[in-house]
């Protein structure tokens, strides 16, 4: 066959190109389970911290110690007291930052009074910037912060932006705010 | 076979006489990104060595049946086909530097280095003196990579490698964790090389 007619680089090209994606799809399947699995532990590290039980024990058992449920499209994750009352809710939190999406959790007091916490399991800010929204003093800022409904949170008082990153810093805020009014209006479905 | 000189000597024109980043002034786009921790530059470069050495192995070892006209289709599918499993195993084995590459890892794809040794040197050489061809320019981006991000994070994190070392309490340089910084240290580094070089090419003197 000629090394340079149609036909020749038409077949070429396709065989290459099935071999080639047919080894990706067998590496892909051989660690699938272990990416998913390395995915959902970030998961279970944010919304325990969110939730204030740095305990190992409740990493190692998740689903016994972390009830997940679902109201309508959106998850909860609660935490019980051992007389059956709610101690804590985690609520994930989605939405856009400077450069990309931005997910991650908060943590809500029971009787949706108290930010416990806030924590990230995805973010793209510039790297020592707008990322340094995922370092331990920011993100501590909104542990044990009151929420008043209709209140919304505003850097100044007790919370302090990025310096160097406006962008990224307002983003989050706006995020957390926009979470909070949604978690807000769970409370009467959750707490009856 | 492949001599100890020939190996040195390729090693040598790769790391240094044609620096793919000081000399060739490629791969600067994902100098500019990932330089300012010195982590992120190492599994990037390792990540470079890894797809460049093995994509012009296997574009030397095709290089007689792949058609002319599709070459440059091909060379990218092999090169993707690497870069993705590299992406794959980093994502499975170390997630939290998978974490903080994000979207770098897949931009190894595009990098001119990878494409540039499979067009200039893969695609009409041997497969194992393709490899090193690849390996060696890999190392010379590498060392180019680590040593701006060893300025940049130690200037712009008082850091090296996560570890403080800013007993001082110095104020770090914002300037030098944004990719600008990479410029201005590329440049300085181009600079220097060139001085040296002009001093070889007029015999050492400038007045001479």
């Amino acid at each position: 066959m000629n090394k340079d007619g149609h036909l020749y680089s038409i077949v070429f090209t396709f065989f290459l190109t099935a071999f080639f994606t047919a080894i990706l799809a067998v590496t892909q399947a051989v660690y699938l389970q272990v990416i998913t699995a390395n995915e959902a532990d970030v998961h279970r590290r944010a919304i325990l911290k969110v939730l204030n039980v740095p305990d190992d024990s409740f990493f190692q058992d998740f689903a016994a110690n972390v009830s997940q449920q679902f109201l309508g499209e959106s998850a909860v994750y609660v935490i019980y007291n051992p007389d059956g009352t709610p101690q804590s809710y985690a609520f994930p939190m989605n939405g856009q930052g400077l450069w990309g999406a931005i997910k991650g959790y908060i943590g809500v007091s029971a009787d949706f009074s108290e930010l416990l916490g806030l924590e990230f399991v995805e973010q793209n800010e510039t790297p020592g910037l707008g990322g340094r929204i995922d370092e331990e003093w920011f993100k501590a800022q909104f542990s044990g912060i009151r929420i008043t409904p209709g209140q919304p949170l505003v850097y100044g008082e007790g919370i302090d932006a990025v310096t160097g990153a406006t962008s990224s810093s307002n983003a989050v805020l706006g995020l957390l705010n926009n979470t909070l009014e949604e978690v807000l209006a769970l409370q009467e479905v959750l707490s009856p | 076979m492949i001599s100890g000189a020939q190996l040195k000597a390729l090693a040598k024109r790769n790391i240094w006489d044609e620096n793919q980043v000081l000399r060739q002034i490629l791969g600067i786009c994902s100098m500019l990104a990932v330089t300012n921790l010195l982590s992120n530059s190492l599994v990037m470069g390792i990540g470079l060595i890894f797809t460049v050495s093995l994509s012009s192995w296997t574009i030397s070892l095709l290089r007689q049946w792949i058609p002319h006209r599709v070459r440059m289709i091909v060379q990218t599918l092999i090169i993707a086909s690497y870069v993705i499993f590299f992406d794959i195993i980093i994502k499975a084995n170390l997630p939290e530097i998978s974490r903080s590459l994000g979207p770098y890892v897949g931009l190894i794809i595009t990098n001119c280095i990878i494409m540039g040794r499979a067009e200039a040197f893969a695609q009409s050489n041997p497969p194992l003196l393709s490899l090193l061809d690849g390996f060696f320019a890999g190392v010379g981006y590498t060392v180019v990579l680590v040593a701006v991000a060893f300025i940049r994070e130690l200037l712009g994190f008082g850091t090296i490698f996560g570890f403080n070392v800013n007993f001082l309490a110095l104020e770090t340089w914002t300037l030098m964790v944004m990719p600008p910084a990479a410029f201005f240290i590329i440049g300085v580094f181009i600079w220097i090389l060139n001085i040296r070089s002009q001093g070889k090419v007029s015999g050492g003197g400038r007045n001479g």
